[in-house]
């Protein structure tokens, strides 16, 4: 049998019933954490390479 | 453990993912390895562990409910329940919540109108809370009247997919076997905007958000209705990413659980 002594008062105080509405009505997380897009600071360096390194198109007859 | 600078909150959220991992412990072993009692610890000895027995409400006795274990009014759970309740009565959460409402209605001007009438549910949320809770107890022996609100889900659920699945998420202690109410109704009624919510979540990377929203779908499995969305690799996928939070650990515990009582 499980004993405890009851010595609290007989009711909270207002900032604990604020406490206590406010962590069972538990609002989402308010920034999303989901990946961004961040395009690399080489990236436009490395498209230029790209494209003079890559071989000329077939000229037309 | 209070801490002599913390706010009630702080102490209050401390107290919660203690009893939150209590509740785990009682998870595995009520029904689990064929046991029939909980840890034997005390529970309740502080306010602030009162105030997370109401924090949790019937989720302290999902152990109990999906193993389907005898409830009486000797459980330690049930005991500081009916003392919770004492301590923090259901009308004075509503009542502190309503005001609370109406201070911040003073601030609001008219493009926020449209957005607060789902943030009107807020007294509800509490208030379906308090009652899951209270029949519980109930059933434990100990009589505690608490009507449910009027309130019940808002219109359009499928059009407003996004406000009504987070309304849902507050509500995830009710997404347990045994209780059935109008907001069970709603819910599987919209399985599929609970399934968006739950993917909205995800993509945001709100694992807590979508473990609680979650339940709502696995509890509609384990009542043989279709999920939307495949619920074993989500659990395992919040159970890997979803952080150290007990209570996200407790719904994501439960969930299984439901999902995987279909194939009972």
């Amino acid at each position: 049998m499980l004993t405890h002594e009851m010595t609290r008062a007989t009711q909270a105080a207002p900032e604990q019933f604020a406490a206590l509405t406010s962590l069972m009505a538990e609002e989402e997380a308010p920034l999303s954490d989901a990946p961004l897009y961040s395009p690399e600071d080489g990236g436009i360096g490395v498209l230029l390479l790209g494209l003079l390194l890559s071989p000329k198109p077939p000229k037309d007859r | 453990m209070p801490f002599a600078e913390a706010s009630p909150q702080e102490e209050f959220s401390l107290a919660v993912e203690r009893m939150a991992v209590r509740a785990l412990d009682a998870l595995d072993s009520v029904g689990g390895a064929g046991l029939t009692a909980a840890p034997a610890t005390v529970l309740g000895a502080s306010t602030a562990d009162l105030a997370a027995v109401r924090i949790l409400g019937a989720d302290l006795f999902a152990p109990y409910l999906l193993a389907g274990a005898t409830l009486h009014s000797g459980l330690a759970e049930a005991v500081a329940m009916a003392d919770a309740f004492r301590l923090f009565p259901p009308e004075q959460l509503s009542t502190q919540q309503v005001s609370t409402q109406q201070l911040n209605e003073q601030q609001l001007n008219e493009q926020q109108l449209s957005a607060r009438q789902l943030s009107l549910q807020g007294p509800s949320v509490v208030g379906w809370r308090d009652w899951a809770a209270a029949e519980v107890l109930s059933r434990c022996g100990h009589p505690a009247v608490v009507r449910p609100p009027a309130v019940v889900t808002p219109d359009g659920v499928e059009s407003r997919w996004q406000e009504w699945s987070l309304w849902m998420a507050k509500l995830s202690p009710l997404a347990v076997p045994g209780l059935d109410s109008p907001v069970h109704e709603s819910a599987r009624r919209g399985l599929r905007a609970l399934g968006r919510g739950t993917v909205r979540a995800m993509l945001r990377r709100d694992y807590r958000t979508a473990a609680r929203i979650a339940r709502w779908l696995a509890l509609g499995q384990s009542s043989g209705m279709e999920s939307p969305l495949r619920l074993e690799p989500l659990f395992q996928h919040i159970r890997l990413f979803g952080g150290p939070s007990a209570r996200t650990a407790l719904d994501v515990r439960v969930g299984e659980r439901l999902a995987r009582a279909v194939d009972r």
